[in-house]
């Protein structure tokens, strides 16, 4: 399992979108840790590249600012990059 | 002729009927890409119908569909997005031939993130059981972060040639990632860090062992 973490102290709801889930966002909502504003999830990945990005409210993406970033998704914006190798991530 | 098999034949003429890239859905995905508008979605159904045909994998085509709508993208972006990958994938199987799934795709966001497809060439004779999916993802990713194509090309390849496993792949990735993030030039990092990667004679069998190779991942 892979966890991620983003802070949205405002957020009423964040959202972990990414190639590993069709980027559905109702398929994997974050949770809140108390009033701290952290928001986390852990997934399964299979080993590859995995472009992701965070939904806050439904409408802002948010990329990653612990991962590096994959300049052009195709359509004008950025998504975090997630290195998934045999045994260990990146 | 029973209900039964009226109803089992009904579902084979049903399911032969429909295009490949309708069966091959999952009802979740198919849900989804009926947002698309009708000309729209025949586009993109015809882009994956041929990679059906080529027997290339059609998942990263409907990902990058799937990514086009949650984004809410004009069509004509979605279209060009996925014509782009199913370029990016026949590529690499004429440079690379039969791969699995992963690597192909692996190998064709090498390509989408500007290398040159005679670059892929150093990775279409390996050794039998060995893998450049790890060399794939880190060359992508080094592109993507501003390492001149030509410099992560000749890195990789060299890295590659020279027997180098995926521990040597991760720490380099890391290293490089690291001094960026202290602000160095994403070029002069990978230079930097391809001196100090494990050099090892070129081998012709048999996938590579960490035995033996330094693990100079520094986090």
């Amino acid at each position: 399992m892979y966890k991620f973490v983003i802070v949205a102290p405002q957020a009423d709801k964040v959202s972990l979108v990414g190639d590993f889930n069709d980027w559905d966002v109702s398929k994997t909502p974050m949770i809140r840790s108390g009033q701290s504003g952290l928001w986390t999830v852990a997934v399964p990945l299979s080993v590859g590249r995995h472009l992701y990005a965070f939904v806050v409210d439904g409408t802002t993406w948010l990329q990653d600012p612990s991962a590096p970033i994959a300049p052009d998704d195709g359509f004008g914006r950025a998504n975090s990059v997630k290195l998934v190798v045999r045994g260990s991530s990146l | 002729m029973s209900r039964s098999r009226l109803v089992g034949l009904a579902t084979l003429l049903l399911s032969v009927s429909l295009p490949p890239f309708v069966r091959a859905q999952e009802p979740e995905q198919q849900d989804r890409m009926a947002k698309l508008d009708i000309k729209t979605r025949g586009a993109v159904e015809l882009l994956v119908d041929s990679a059906v045909a080529e027997g290339l994998p059609t998942q990263p085509l409907r990902s990058i569909a799937l990514l086009g709508i949650t984004r809410k993208a004009d069509g004509k972006q979605i279209i060009a997005a996925v014509h782009r990958k199913l370029i990016a994938l026949r590529t690499a199987r004429v440079v690379l031939g039969r791969v699995d799934t992963l690597e192909l795709d692996a190998a064709s966001s090498v390509l989408i993130a500007g290398a040159k497809p005679n670059q892929l060439e150093t990775f279409k004779n390996r050794p039998r059981g060995r893998s450049d999916l790890s060399a794939f993802i880190v060359w992508a990713d080094l592109i993507g972060r501003g390492v001149p194509g030509e410099d992560a090309s000749s890195a990789i390849a060299r890295l590659w040639e020279e027997g180098a496993d995926d521990a040597t792949f991760q720490s380099l990735w890391n290293n490089v990632q690291s001094d960026i993030l202290r602000g160095l030039n994403p070029g002069t990092a990978l230079q930097n860090r391809i001196r100090e990667a494990p050099g090892r004679p070129p081998t012709t069998k048999g996938p590579q062992t960490p035995e033996g190779q330094e693990n100079k991942r520094s986090e």
